[in-house]
């Protein structure tokens, strides 16, 4: 490995993915954005300027995906922040059996999303789980998912769940490099345990919490696999998101060119995200030295 | 605080039992005779535990099919992985100054690229080239993923050089060098990266479901959500029993693999 050719060599396959797998999407649907394309009739059919901007701008439907989609970013992910910290914590403190929990609660994170969406369209069905829990309650149950009130929530509380021991593993990982030294010293000064909560272990772990915030939301803003497994979008459009709505608009209608707009918005909006994370992640270094 | 860790690891359990809930439900129904769902909660204990699921879809229609090309599927990624990705992580660990920094930029900006924004481009090239609902359009983009390159590149920082320094002195070239020497020390970091590219793409579903559009080529998660999709109404019973197999390698590799798949999550998040 010591010149330059062989080096080449050796970079020549991810060089090849990297190009065809990454830069070129990200340049195509730029690109396309601004264009009518038909990837069945030959691809460019010819240049549309913005018009394509102005129609996804223009239409209720994108809008309501956009709502949907946020309403789902901040209705999971403060939640499943906050739970998953509260799922570690207790971890931490599970003595013997922590290992073994910790694995148990790890483990809907390893089945594919398609399969634990199957599973829930049958805990919201209507002769499902979730009725059949209520009615011990003498509640008469509902139809979780055809209900536009509803269906969103209920998609929301499923993903909460999926993710809950995911996050925890990262919290956990954080929890157990707290110094023990310093809780020992604030112990002696008398301090209570919400305190060494707020002053030690939170300004400890803040890194990790900006982390899974950071890649939830990433996450969240692309839902996609429960809403077309579940809902198809529906009732009523009331679990449309941005990437099932670009899906069916690329799909469904063949409007690529609208459909790469929304591909390009999401793309921008998930990118300023990771960027205010570098960003506050290198304040708080500044700020702790 | 030692006296609150009996209460603590009950609650743990008590919460466990619903968490896991859902799992549980998935598999009694999958061992009950008949596709309906439960009457009671009571039915929760299948009795008599019937194998009659299991049996028809992997019997009938294109089940055993949605396994055999997720397997095949999974097995070329995992490969392509681990020589592609090691390769390129080595090209970058022995590259100086300016060039190395410019490739470690662009893989860890690959990293963060959503998947969402692959869906057209990836459909619309494939196409171009005749290769949607092929094995190809399952196997190519997934070769090499940054994320490993990434990680194989961290790991490969702590090997030192003085080993290939002396195969070199022996005369050997460069592929010589890092197939029987570079490789074999990288096993460690190989282990994580083998595991958690089965899971992700055992569990794939958004690209192999746009990639694909009959059941020849459907993977498992993909066949399974298009199967509840049916113009009848769900077998709830054969539906679980095909989401329990879609389930199991992930579990049991979760099981036996625990450690590394929670080494290769934390290494560099937690550090930050």
């Amino acid at each position: 490995m010591r010149t330059a050719r062989e080096r080449l060599l050796f970079l020549l396959p991810w060089a090849l993915s990297f190009a065809l797998f990454s830069a070129y999407p990200i340049l195509f649907s730029l690109g396309v954005s601004f264009t009518r394309y038909n990837p069945f009739r030959g691809g460019l059919v010819g240049w549309a300027g913005f018009d394509n901007y102005r129609q996804v701008f223009a239409d209720p439907a994108f809008w309501q995906s956009l709502r949907n989609t946020v309403v789902f970013v901040v209705g999971t992910v403060p939640p499943t922040a906050v739970l998953s910290l509260a799922l570690a914590l207790a971890l931490d403190r599970a003595g013997r059996l922590r290992g073994l929990l910790r694995t148990c609660y790890f483990l809907p994170s390893v089945v594919s999303l398609a399969v634990i969406s199957l599973v829930f369209k049958y805990v919201y069905a209507k002769q499902g789980l979730l009725n059949l829990v209520a009615g011990l309650f003498g509640s008469a149950g509902r139809e979780w998912l055809l209900d536009p009130r509803y269906a969103l929530p209920s998609i929301m509380v499923m993903d909460i769940w999926e993710s809950l021991g995911y996050y925890a593993i990262f919290y956990l990982a954080a929890l157990q490099t707290v110094p023990r030294e310093l809780y020992d010293a604030a112990r002696v000064d008398g301090a209570g345990r919400l305190d060494l909560f707020k002053s030690i272990t939170l300004p400890w772990i803040r890194p990790v919490v900006i982390f899974v915030v950071v890649v939830n939301t990433i996450r969240a803003f692309q839902v996609f696999v429960e809403v077309v497994i579940m809902t198809r979008g529906g009732p009523m459009g009331s679990t449309q998101t941005l990437i099932y709505y670009m899906y069916e608009k690329a799909f469904s209608y063949v409007k690529i060119g609208q459909a790469s707009v929304v591909a390009f918005v999401v793309f921008v909006l998930i990118m300023l995200f990771a960027l205010a994370q570098v960003a506050m992640l290198r304040r708080l270094k500044a700020s702790t030295g | 605080m030692r006296t609150d860790r009996a209460p603590i690891a009950l609650l743990l359990v008590v919460l466990l039992v619903i968490d896991l809930f859902p799992l549980l439900v998935m598999v009694s129904l999958s061992v009950r005779s008949g596709g309906a769902g439960l009457g009671s909660l009571g039915d929760l204990v299948p009795h008599p535990l019937s194998t009659a699921n299991y049996a028809e879809i992997l019997a009938k229609g294109p089940f055993a099919r949605y396994f055999l090309n997720s397997t095949v599927v999974v097995t070329l990624v995992v490969a392509g992985n681990i020589v592609f990705a090691s390769m390129a992580a080595y090209a970058v660990a022995r590259t100086p100054g300016r060039p190395a920094a410019v490739m470690l930029f662009l893989i860890i900006s690959t990293m963060m690229v959503p998947k969402h924004i692959m869906m057209i481009p990836l459909f619309s090239l494939l196409l171009g080239m005749h290769l949607v609902d092929t094995y190809y359009a399952l196997v190519l983009p997934f070769l090499v993923d940054a994320f490993n390159v990434f990680f194989i590149y961290q790991f490969l920082k702590g090997v030192p050089r003085e080993i290939e320094e002396a195969a070199a002195l022996d005369g050997a070239g460069a592929w010589r060098t890092f197939a029987r020497v570079i490789f074999p020390t990288l096993k460690p970091a190989l282990v994580v990266t083998s595991v958690n590219t089965f899971l992700i793409n055992w569990n794939s579903f958004l690209l192999p479901f746009v990639l694909t559009n009959s059941d020849r080529m459907r993977t498992l998660p993909v066949g399974l959500a298009i199967f509840s999709q049916g113009e009848h109404s769900v077998d709830w019973g054969l539906l679980m029993a095909g989401s329990t197999l879609a389930a199991i390698p992930t579990v049991v590799a979760f099981a036996v693999f625990q450690r590394h798949i929670v080494r290769g999550m934390t290494e560099g998040a937690v550090r930050g």
